[in-house]
């Protein structure tokens, strides 16, 4: 599953995609990133990712409506496809497994 | 009210550098966060971000794609582009050779000549914010020209210094600074240096933060002899303790005295003077340490000092002018007894870090060499741009061929352009090289003139700037003309055997003319300095320098004082004269044919205190033997003699234009006058005639010598003259006898004295004659390069006017006739701008007409020869093609 392994922002961007669901795009990742996961990215980090999770197939996006403070400007929604899920089940295993037992306090 | 908008060149350049399928939607969202942080804290907060995101979408996702978006076919085809020229220049190897290493000296002497004048008088010294940074001088009714250099700026006196601290509230901190020559021993061998001491304020108002350690606090200044700390220069720092960080807090005897070294100054600074370079920074109420004046320091009378200080926030210059006019005024009245007729005047640092008595002679040198590089770099590019036309003129042929078959002129364009900035770029890469060796050379250079200027050049990113810039001005204008113009083929050319086009015949006689042009104003001034040097060179210093050696010692350092330090110097004589090979010997304090400080000399019936009256005139203390070893005679009345010493009746010795001054038209012998402020008189009991005093080339000075016994100063040069040879190994041999741990220094002869006196004058003429060389050899080459062309395009048309009977020589007299023509237009056109600009640089000539007809005739002559024989040699060679050959191939 080589081309399908995520690297550490492309599964935070993901679960950000999965938990906004129909209104993902980059103004509402980069605040979900920000208010959940404490990052302070820039739009063209999340551009750049959600590009490259398009190139490997793991979301879709389409136009969404314009408004008046986007200068009249559509939107690019994000919306996560299922080929993604065992991917980003599969990393959360491998992390899991490593954090299993494992006391900080101790650990060095 | 208005929105606030974003900036309008980030959505400008996004839209550039975005897939075009993306623009409207990542602008859509740059909108709504602009919106929404505008909303949230502001315009500016919002414009602050979305400069940020614009700058992340460029790095991240513009250029990348315009990398790639060169694409391996781009690359490909641009490297391709690059060998297909190198081939093409290989082909011709002479042609493209002589073309480089022309653009390689004329770009090398530039970045050189710009590396120089930078780094003294324009480049910004590193300290924070410079523009705000001002230097404060006395300014004097009076003291017009007291001799050579003077501009008008006058040192301070330490208190004048803390009344305008105090009083100026246009100045946000201010400080002193001045440099004197000291002995530095511990840690190694002893050795003189020079050290710039300077008030506690110095680092902080300069805005500098040493490598390692501290600088100095505010109030490490006020008690004399008390703050015993010293900074070392990082360049010091490096040659003396090889960078060795343990330094710091170790102690450096100077003077005598312990000092503790407390930090190391940042790599290249040195002080507010880009023409020295102290190795020591101390605490100037340590200056009580540097004999003579060091003691008196505090004195209003003794103007040791130059100050620098910053503008306070929201003033300015013209600020700091009425403040310190009114204050100036407002001391003369307080202190009328040493400010009267004194005012304070301010400079810019920026204009005073060159020295301002000598920025005017700095600045004006500068701009001759600057005028004289451009000009060579003129001539080069022509040159260049000349054959580059010819030769593409000469392809015409070539490229009919090509657009024949299908080569686009777009094509053709890109293929000249290509080689012409192969041409140019390898002669940058040559020039620049060169110029990071003269540079270097240059680097550290201690120059006698001005009392030692060090200069401290090198290639730094402004020089290198400066030669790319200049290289791509030159390309534009030089190297795609030239290109652009022989891509143009009209049609039919393939037809008429490719002499078509003959509109280049203007273009190239003007290159012609304006090469000549050129090459004679740069030759003219080549040749009046080197004049002016040789007529500076015959100069009668009116001392006899030949066969003389000097050598200097500084005892006080070492702790003589008093008649321990009058006993020194009569040994000291004594024992140098006892020597075999010794004919004389003696000592003087100040060094003949260079400057050195002047003292108040009045009359003894006029005020000493009045700062209205008498004249600044040189003070030499020397030995009895000085007049002998030197060569000075006497006029009237007695020299010096061993009766002549400390509690004996105070005498001297006055020169002809002292006389002149103090005491116009009267005997002068048994006048009195007093130095400066000390009581004492001194009865005038002998003269001479007036020699040179600070330089060759000064007018008349007057000069005061004084028996050194009566009045010793802390250091002084040993003049020795042996029988065969100089004498130094004797001299030498002799301060060890008296002392083996006093360092010796400064050595040096008669003709070496000379020589520094014509540094200057020696160097200018130099840079100016390998310059004008350099024209000449351009021009000529260009000459010979268009000629060779020229007549190559036109072997047809020669061949058959000898096949038709018209005799060689005429023939070749047509081509050189043409060349002749065009070159003495250019010769009568540089010969007018000669004369303009030599007038502009009359006084920096010694014993030479600026509009020496003599000069301007032979270089006229000179160049319209090396033009004929330019114009002559490629002709010739053109008639030597055999007629029949010629006609076969029609």
């Amino acid at each position: 599953m080589a081309e399908r392994s995520l690297g550490e922002f492309e599964q935070l961007v993901l679960l950000a995609c999965l938990r906004l669901g129909p209104t993902a795009y980059t103004v509402s990742v980069v605040d979900e990133l920000a208010r959940r996961a404490g990052r302070e990215v820039t739009h063209a980090t999340v551009y750049v990712a959600l590009r490259r999770l398009q190139e490997k197939g793991l979301v879709e996006s389409t136009l969404g409506s314009a408004t008046p403070e986007r200068g009249g400007r559509p939107k690019r929604l994000f919306r996560v496809r299922p080929e993604a899920l065992p991917a980003l089940e599969e990393a959360r295993d491998a992390l899991l497994a490593m954090w299993n037992g494992l006391d900080l306090s101790r650990a060095t | 009210m208005s929105p606030p908008l974003p900036p309008w060149w980030a959505r400008a350049l996004l839209r550039r550098l975005l897939p075009a399928d993306e623009i409207a939607t990542v602008l859509g969202d740059l909108d709504e966060g602009f919106v929404q942080r505008a909303r949230e804290r502001g315009g500016r907060a919002a414009r602050r971000w979305y400069r940020r995101e614009a700058l992340a979408y460029v790095l991240r996702v513009g250029l990348p794609r315009g990398a790639s978006s060169l694409g391996a076919t781009e690359a490909a085809s641009m490297t391709r582009e690059i060998r297909i020229a190198a081939r093409a220049l290989r082909r011709r190897p002479a042609f493209s050779l002589v073309v480089v290493l022309t653009l390689a000296v004329g770009i090398g002497t530039n970045a050189s000549v710009f590396g120089l004048v930078d780094a003294v008088l324009f480049r910004p010294l590193p300290v924070e914010d410079p523009a705000n940074l001002i230097e404060v001088y006395g300014s004097s009714e009076r003291d017009g020209n007291a001799g050579g250099m003077f501009q008008g700026f006058l040192s301070l006196s330490y208190p004048n210094f803390v009344d305008l601290r105090e009083g100026a509230s246009t100045l946000d901190g201010a400080f002193v600074h001045s440099q004197w020559s000291v002995s530095v021993a511990g840690d190694g061998e002893p050795e003189r240096v020079e050290a710039l001491y300077v008030s506690g304020s110095f680092f902080d108002v300069l805005g500098v933060s040493p490598l390692l350690g501290r600088g100095f606090r505010p109030d490490e200044d006020r008690q004399p002899g008390a703050d015993a700390l010293v900074v070392l220069r990082h360049g010091y720092w490096e040659r003396r303790f090889g960078s060795d960080p343990a330094v710091v807090g170790r102690t450096l005897r100077v003077n005598g005295r312990p000092l503790e070294v407390v930090g190391i100054a940042p790599p290249g600074f040195r002080g507010p003077r880009t023409t020295q370079m102290p190795d020591l920074f101390i605490p100037v109420s340590m200056i009580v340490d540097v004999p003579p004046w060091g003691p008196l320091w505090q004195n209003r009378g003794l103007r040791l000092f130059n100050v620098g200080a910053r503008i306070a926030d929201g003033r300015g210059l013209s600020d700091v002018r009425a403040e310190l006019s009114v204050l100036g005024r407002r001391l003369a009245e307080l202190h009328p007894e040493s400010n009267r007729d004194r005012g304070l005047q301010v400079l810019p640092l920026a204009e005073a870090k060159a020295g301002p008595n000598q920025r005017a002679f700095l600045g004006r040198t500068g701009l001759v060499l600057l005028s004289v590089a451009g000009l060579v770099l003129l001539v080069a590019c022509m040159n260049v741009g000349n054959l580059l036309l010819a030769r593409g003129l000469s392809r015409q042929v070539e490229f009919a061929i090509r657009t024949s078959v299908g080569a686009t002129r777009r094509l053709l364009i890109r293929h000249l352009v290509t080689e012409s900035a192969l041409l140019f770029a390898l002669g940058a890469g040559l020039g620049v090289g060169g110029s990071l060796l003269t540079l270097g050379a240059l680097d550290g250079l201690r120059s006698p003139a001005f009392g030692g200027m060090t200069l401290d050049v090198g290639m730094d990113l402004r020089v290198l700037t400066f030669a790319l810039a200049s290289t791509l001005v030159c390309m534009l204008l030089f190297g795609l003309g030239p290109a652009l113009r022989s891509a143009l083929t009209p049609a039919g050319t393939l037809r008429r055997g490719g002499s078509g086009l003959s509109g280049g015949h203007w273009l190239r006689d003007g290159m012609i003319v304006g090469q000549v042009a050129l090459s004679v104003v740069a030759l003219t001034a080549a040749g009046l300095f080197l004049r002016s040097l040789d007529a500076s060179m015959r100069i009668d210093p009116g001392v006899d320098l030949e066969g003389l050696g000097m050598l200097s010692v500084d005892p006080t350092a070492q702790g003589y004082e008093d008649d321990e330090l009058r006993l020194f110097y009569r040994r000291l004589v004594e024992e140098t004269e006892a020597r075999a090979g010794v004919v004389s010997s003696a000592l003087g304090s100040l060094r003949p044919l260079s400057a050195g400080p002047l003292r108040r000399a009045t009359r003894i019936d006029e005020d000493p205190s009045d700062a209205g009256v008498g004249h600044l005139v040189r003070v030499e203390s020397v030995s009895p033997g000085y007049f002998a070893t030197l060569g000075i005679t006497l006029e009237e009345g007695r020299l010096f003699d061993d009766g002549d010493r400390q509690g004996a009746p105070s005498v001297a010795v006055a020169n002809g234009r002292l006389i002149e001054l103090l005491w116009p038209g009267r005997e002068a012998l048994g006048q009195q006058l007093v130095l400066g402020l000390v009581d004492d008189p001194l009865e005038v009991v002998g003269t001479t005639a007036t020699a040179k005093a600070a330089s060759l080339t000064e007018d008349p000075q007057p000069v005061l010598y004084v028996p050194l016994d009566q009045i010793p100063t802390p250091a002084a040069h040993l003049f020795v003259r042996g029988r065969t040879a100089s004498g130094l190994d004797e001299a030498r041999a002799a301060v060890r006898t008296l002392d083996a741990s006093l360092p010796v220094y400064g050595v040096t002869t008669g003709e070496g004295l000379l020589a520094d006196a014509l540094w200057t004058a020696r160097a200018t003429a130099w840079i100016l004659t390998v310059f004008g060389l350099g024209a000449l050899f351009l021009a000529a080459v260009g000459i010979y390069g268009v000629v060779a062309h020229s007549v190559r395009e036109r072997t047809r048309e020669m061949g058959l006017r000898i096949a038709l009977g018209a005799g060689r020589g005429s023939v070749v007299a047509s081509a050189v006739g043409r060349v002749m023509a065009a070159a003495t237009v250019g010769a009568a056109i540089g010969l007018a701008a000669a004369l303009l600009a030599t007038g502009a640089v009359a006084d920096l000539l010694v014993g030479v007409n600026p509009h020496d007809p003599g000069t301007l005739a032979g270089v006229t002559a000179g160049l319209l020869f090396v033009a004929a024989i330019a114009g002559f040699l490629p002709a010739r060679r053109a008639t030597r093609v055999d007629p029949m050959v010629v006609l076969r191939t029609e």
